[in-house]
């Protein structure tokens, strides 16, 4: 689904060029759930910022599905975004002044939907996450756990075939935290290709395969053994 | 339309939550926009509508006569009215009538008018008929009156229909009555009856009298019309060039050289050109003073709506990050600015209402009520105002809606703390261009204040505190020169009389009235056809003493100079340097108003005309001794009165009453009340502008304190760091106050030009004082500087005096 050759960024300064990433390559197929994992600075957030196309400034090879997206224009960039990518945020980034429904609601219309289409899906989001309820409140009364859940939904309203998760757990505590990785684990089950990045090892677990990122370099891929999936549901 | 829809529910709602912000842009808008309203409705109805209540104004013209001030003589009107190129053609000229009879003798404005008057201008009547092309010289007494007399005289409209109504002592029958709200073809104050012109010669009174309205040399009437269906303009016009130069051909003597026909199109405006309260000069001013205003508030709206940008920021980023393109999200910002500009301008109709009535109030030279223009809140202003919201909402919403989507999306989604921050320009740009702004109203104000100043403490020569004034127009209540004289005498020692008062004269023209009176002098010995021009006046016995005009040398005039007695005069200083220099006025004579005339008494220099007289030679005569015109023309009597002039008005009035229940005295109450109209452009313009200043420097001032109160903000992690690392308090605060300068000080630059030229478009108006007079703007600059520096000031003690370790945390 997604394949990137020599993906690299830098920024100029006067001490010379600073390296974000450095010759990334990286093949992602369709339905995997990925983890990105590193240190502080590793470009964790930047390689995904780059996978969901919200960032241009970047060189390399880029491929998403059949989309040869380092020759796209910035605009192109954007219209697949909306067709392909939902992204998941560490602090949620909910509109304050939207209720939940109204935050569901606002993907569909950037992207152009129908009035009568987007009352449709939003319900039906509401009814799959079981926020029905929550519908008419803001995100300020809803709990950290509640927020992302509704982050997440949001993500997936526009029927995306990549989820983007940056540090989805990072402000929840734990209990909230599984949640959202079963939730994430659900969605992979059901053919959605994830990556996630994390400080987690245990989040870690949930998907099938870690990359590590040290310094803008793979330092190194592994399958996850231990995974956290059926056992965990049946526990 | 449901993206919109949510757009607009996103807006009120976000709106709703900063309720101080809204409620202050509510309240700029609405003075802003309410204003603008104001001013375009008075516009609206001078210049662009048509004249109200008549059919079809589109279709009227007025034809000019581009060398008499636009008026024909009757002659010439039935030459054109023969003239193919129109379909109908009607004329009127306007004259001050006396009416009397039933209920209190009163001075009326009449139109004396062609017989077709009526029915060009397409108007029916509610009650009897109106004036038919018959009556037009038939010399039958008839008259139409307006709604409003006839509802005064007669209580009801159709009540006065074949009734009679005296009219200069002569009785006319009523035939018909005119619509509600119909002022008649003129400009300015309403028409309040109308008559025909062969009608004319029963009301004529004094040297009126005397014109043959048959006369080709006398140029009275106003024209209108409408062309003949087919003609277009340019072919009417083309047309008229031929009538004007056939005309010339015909009758050399009667039309001027380079005699010339135009026409336009009947709107108040044009029948009001070249009037001394021309009303375009004015709304010009006007307009400008209100754009400017509205400039200013924009200007710091948009200020404001920068920094609520900024703060918003991840909010914009997260919705990119959604997928909202730019054009998206800027249509959203500008939905949020719509609504608070909408809501200003509905808020606006109040503010344009009050001020409205309060400008109707306000009354230009020649006394004409800027009310009477008939300006209201009509669906075409309404739509004015709507425009006028939403050009507002997009000129202050725009740039920042611009400027808020255009930072970088993944820094605001990370809401990063440290970093370098670019500088931003655009609220420096904006805080300039209000101080610009500002400076221009500022100083403009400052210069119409001290000329205002200046104008009121002139010496004007003579003392015009406590001089009660009623006017009075003997000819029209039918007196001649003898009863004239009688009156006159009874009323001026009836009105010296009256408790309280000091002395009472008779004068042809108030000083600084607004009047003007240029004659011809000759003096014995020189050549003959050699004349000199002076200020010329005719004034009654005790007059110099009355106003306080000192007489230096010989006496004014007395009772004694009879009408028919040896003719005399008065001089003052500057007619005596130039006629007879180093020599006794005394005894001199000279010749004027058609008699030679003694030199009896030598006045102090005083300003006459208008305050900007350099004392030119000015000679007063006996009124008496004006061969009778001069106490048949309309006249003032003055008397003066140590205490209040205003309320003596009202027993001066009686006391004339008392003498002749059928003379309605008119005019100003008090000589301060007369010479006031002078100074309309001085005292409305500087309490305009200055009034505009003020708004315009509250903003400008409220537009600093938020950009500054904006970059402490952003900044406060910055501060933070720098009074943990020993900054003194002190430095920070000049820190933060130096900002400022920069835009301030730019603003200023950019605005003493402007204001330079905005204070010569003044240039008339002033008094005393020069368009770039250096302490009126060195104030205006000072006047800026300072509230920049308090606004400025507020924040900056705020940084100074912050908490290091908060503010290092802050996120």
């Amino acid at each position: 689904m997604i394949e990137i050759r020599n993906i690299e960024k830098s920024f100029d300064t006067r001490a010379g060029q600073t390296f974000v990433l450095r010759r990334i390559n990286l093949k992602i197929e369709a339905g995997e759930f990925v983890t990105v994992m590193g240190p502080s600075g590793a470009g964790k957030s930047t390689l995904l910022s780059i996978l969901g196309m919200l960032d241009h400034a970047w060189r390399g090879e880029y491929r998403l599905l059949d989309h040869q997206v380092d020759r796209l224009k910035p605009r192109e960039r954007i219209e697949l975004n909306k067709r392909y990518v939902g992204f998941v945020f560490q602090q949620y980034h909910l509109l304050d002044n939207l209720t939940v429904a109204e935050n569901l609601d606002i993907p569909l219309s950037y992207r152009n939907v129908k009035g009568s289409e987007r009352a449709a899906a939003v319900a039906d989001t509401l009814d799959r996450f079981q926020i029905v309820g929550k519908k008419d409140l803001y995100p300020s009364q809803l709990s950290g756990g509640q927020q992302q859940l509704v982050g997440v939904a949001r993500a997936l309203i526009a029927k995306p075939k990549l989820l983007l998760a940056d540090e989805p757990t990072g402000n929840l505590h734990s209990d909230q935290g599984r949640d959202i990785m079963r939730l994430f684990q659900k969605l992979n089950e059901e053919g959605m290709t994830i990556v996630q990045v994390t400080h987690s090892e245990e989040n870690a677990r949930y998907g099938g395969r870690i990359v590590r990122l040290f310094d803008g370099w793979i330092a190194g891929e592994e399958r996850v053994t231990d995974r956290i999936g059926v056992e965990t549901a049946n526990r | 339309m449901s993206d919109l829809l949510q757009d607009l529910r996103y807006a009120v709602r976000t709106l709703a939550r900063s309720p101080v912000f809204a409620a202050a842009a509510i309240v700029i808008l609405a003075l802003g926009v309410g204003f603008n309203t104001t001013v375009f409705s008075l516009v609206d109805a001078v210049v662009l509508r048509p004249l109200p209540g008549v059919a079809r104004p589109g279709e009227l013209w007025e034809i000019e006569a581009k060398r008499t001030s636009s008026v024909f003589s009757y002659p010439s009107y039935r030459d054109l009215r023969e003239n193919s190129l129109f379909s109908s053609l009607a004329a009127y000229g306007h004259r001050a009538l006396a009416v009397s009879g039933d209920g209190a003798a009163e001075r009326v404005r009449a139109a004396v008018v062609s017989g077709n008057y009526f029915d060009v201008l397409g108007v029916r009547p509610p009650a009897g008929r109106f004036l038919r092309p018959g009556d037009e010289e038939s010399g039958e007494t008839l008259a139409v009156l307006s709604h409003g007399l006839s509802q005064r005289r007669f209580g009801r409209s159709a009540e006065a229909v074949g009734k009679l109504i005296v009219l200069n002592g002569t009785p006319f029958t009523v035939v018909g009555v005119a619509p509600p709200g119909f002022r008649g073809a003129g400009f300015g104050t309403p028409t309040d009856l109308w008559i025909p012109i062969g009608a004319w010669p029963r009301v004529a009174t004094g040297a009126l009298a005397r014109l043959d309205f048959h006369r080709r040399g006398w140029s009275w009437m106003t024209v209108f019309g409408r062309l003949a269906p087919g003609i277009s303009r340019s072919q009417a016009q083309a047309a008229l060039d031929v009538a004007a130069r056939d005309e010339q051909r015909l009758y050399p003597q009667a039309t001027p050289d380079d005699y010339r026909i135009g026409l336009r199109l009947l709107t108040q405006a044009a029948a009001g050109a070249g009037h001394p309260a021309d009303p375009v000069r004015f709304l010009a001013f006007l307009l400008g003073a209100v754009a400017v205003s509205l400039l200013v508030a924009c200007a710091n709206l948009a200020n404001l709506l920068l920094a609520r940008a900024v703060a918003r920021r991840r909010e914009i980023a997260v919705r990119q990050a959604l997928g909202a393109g730019r054009g998206r999200l800027v249509r959203q910002m500008l939905t949020e600015s719509l609504a608070l500009s909408l809501a200003g301008g509905a808020a606006g109709l109040a503010v344009a209402n009050w001020s409205l009535a309060l400008l109707s109030r306000v009354r230009l030279p020649g006394d004409v009520a800027l009310g009477s223009f008939g300006a209201a809140l009509d669906f075409r202003v309404l739509a004015f105002a709507l425009a006028v919201s939403m050009a507002t909402g997009v000129l202050f919403g725009l740039l920042p809606a611009l400027q808020a989507t255009r930072f970088a999306l993944l820094a605001a989604l990370k809401d990063d703390g440290p970093g370098r921050r670019r500088r931003a320009l655009l609220p420096g740009a904006l805080v300039a261009a209000q101080v610009a702004l500002c400076l221009i109203l500022l100083s403009s104000g400052g210069l119409l204040a001290r000329s205002l100043r200046n104008a009121l403490a002139a010496d004007t020569g003579f003392e015009a505190r406590g001089v009660a004034l009623a006017s009075v127009q003997l000819g029209v209540a039918r007196y001649d020169a003898a009863r004239a004289w009688t009156f006159a005498t009874a009323a001026a020692r009836a009105a010296a009389a009256l408790p309280g008062a000091r002395s009472a004269a008779w004068a042809g023209m108030l000083p600084l009235g607004g009047d003007r009176e240029v004659e011809s002098v000759e003096l014995p010995g020189e050549a003959p056809g050699q004349r000199q021009a002076v200020a010329a006046t005719a004034v009654g016995p005790a007059y110099f003493r009355t106003i306080g005009l000192k007489i230096l040398a010989g006496r004014e005039f007395e009772e004694t100079d009879l009408p028919d007695g040896a003719p005399v005069a008065v001089v003052n200083e500057a007619a005596a340097r130039r006629f007879w220099p180093g020599r006794n006025p005394i005894g001199q004579r000279l010749r004027i108003y058609g008699a030679e005339r003694t030199v009896v008494g030598l006045c102090r220099d005083s300003l006459f005309q208008t305050l900007r007289d350099p004392h030119m030679p000015q000679v007063a005569v006996a009124i008496q001794q004006v061969g009778g015109d001069g106490l048949l023309a309309a006249m003032t009597l003055l008397v003066r009165f140590p205490g209040d002039a205003g309320a003596a008005s009202a027993s001066l009035r009686s006391a004339i009453a008392a003498l002749d229940p059928n003379l309605p005295p008119f005019g100003p109450r008090t000589l301060e009340e007369s010479m006031g109209g002078q100074l309309v452009p001085q005292r409305f313009g500087s309490a305009l502008l200055g009034l505009f200043a003020a708004l315009t420097l509250v903003l400008a001032a409220v537009g600093i304190y938020a950009v500054v109160a904006g970059s402490v903000a952003r900044r406060l992690r910055e501060i933070g760091i720098r009074l943990a690392l020993g900054a003194e308090p002190a430095r920070l605060f000049r820190m933060v106050l130096a900002q400022t300068a920069a835009p301030v000080l730019a603003g200023i630059a950019l605005g003493l030009p402007l204001a330079a030229v905005a204070a010569r478009a003044l240039g008339g108006f002033l008094f005393g004082v020069a368009p770039t007079d250096s302490a009126t703007f060195g104030a205006a600059v000072a006047v800026l500087a300072l509230a920049g520096f308090a606004a400025a000031s507020f924040p900056a003690r705020r940084a100074a005096s912050l908490d290091p370790m908060t503010a290092v945390r802050h996120e």
